[in-house]
């Protein structure tokens, strides 16, 4: 693999391509810009770690990936948890935000806002099959659920999703 | 398939049956053929869910998240070289340590403390990681 070889172009079609879905992925899980940019380095930092040992076709390297970025995204999450901040990432409460004649990227932000208000393996597993639209198999394996399991989180965290965001949903 | 696990579904995964479980998107698609009003009653209610959580737009790396990964590229390759050339010529550990000082200390220069916290990541990275490499990366040798 050019990545295991250092080879430039293979590192930067790699970050190209999965650069944004990491980012994506943690800055969903934590609602932080700056935590999410944070974790999406580590992941990569190990990514680099590991690529001497990589074989092609041996792995679902994407799979890895998002396994290691959710480690880190639970690290995190414990650590608020356990070391309460003054400063909470930017996680509005939904309801006290506009809610009429909304533009996209108000919307946009009151449906993050929600979704940071869910349990934290409720808007895994949305992420997960919503927004990085993996399959519910590899989103059941990565959670370490069954698929029965993973059904019951999406549906909660959905029916959760539109009783905050009732008002818009209705309309 | 019945309604009823075609309303499950739609709770579960949505209206797009792109997300559906892939064995049972064919069933879905008879149901939906089949009983054409009552699945677009279900679907549509999961829709308009669907549609506000794809308002939200996924961030785009900056440049600078983009270089810095990049560099961390360069680092750990150039550690990796200075390893590898460290065991092949200079056994032990002292001569070990004296290799990669030199080859990544010339090719390294201030990077200590981005490299210093990626390491504490991974050292915090779950206990199972080991496993999942090893299982998933065949014939690795060292």
């Amino acid at each position: 693999m050019g990545v295991a070889q250092g080879d430039p172009a293979a590192i930067q079609a790699l970050v190209a391509r999965k650069l944004p879905r990491m980012l994506a992925l943690a800055r969903r899980m934590l609602g932080d810009a700056s935590e999410a940019e944070d974790v999406a380095q580590e992941v990569f930092v190990r990514v680099w770690r590991q690529a001497p040992t990589w074989r092609p076709g041996t792995a679902r390297f994407d799979t890895w990936m998002h396994r290691v970025a959710l480690n880190l995204c639970y690290d995190r999450l414990r650590r608020r948890r356990e070391i309460p901040t003054a400063d909470p990432p930017d996680r509005p409460d939904p309801a006290d935000l506009p809610d009429r004649g909304l533009e996209q990227a108000d919307l946009a932000v009151r449906v993050d806002a929600a979704l940071n208000r869910l349990p934290a393996r409720q808007r895994e597993s949305i992420v997960l099959c919503h927004y990085q639209e993996l399959s519910n198999i590899e989103a059941a394996a990565l959670m370490g659920v069954s698929v029965e399991a993973l059904e019951s989180l999406l549906a909660r965290g959905r029916r959760g999703l539109k009783a905050l965001l009732a008002d818009l949903a209705s309309g | 398939m019945d309604i009823q696990r075609f309303e499950e579904l739609s709770a579960a995964y949505g209206a797009d049956l792109r997300r559906w479980p892939e064995a049972e998107r064919e069933a879905a698609a008879s149901l939906i053929a089949g009983a054409p009003e009552a699945s677009a009653t279900v679907l549509r209610e999961a829709d308009g869910l669907d549609a506000l959580l794809d308002t939200s737009r996924p961030p785009v790396p900056s440049a600078f998240l983009r270089e810095a990964v990049i560099r961390s590229a360069r680092r750990s390759h150039a550690r990796s070289l200075a390893d590898a050339w460290s065991r092949l010529w200079l056994p032990g550990a002292a001569a070990a340590a004296c290799a990669a000082g030199i080859l990544a200390g010339a090719i390294l220069v201030g990077t200590v403390g981005a490299e210093t916290r990626g390491e504490e990541a991974i050292a915090a990275a779950a206990p199972d990681e080991a496993s999942i490499i090893s299982t998933w990366l065949e014939g690795r040798s060292t």
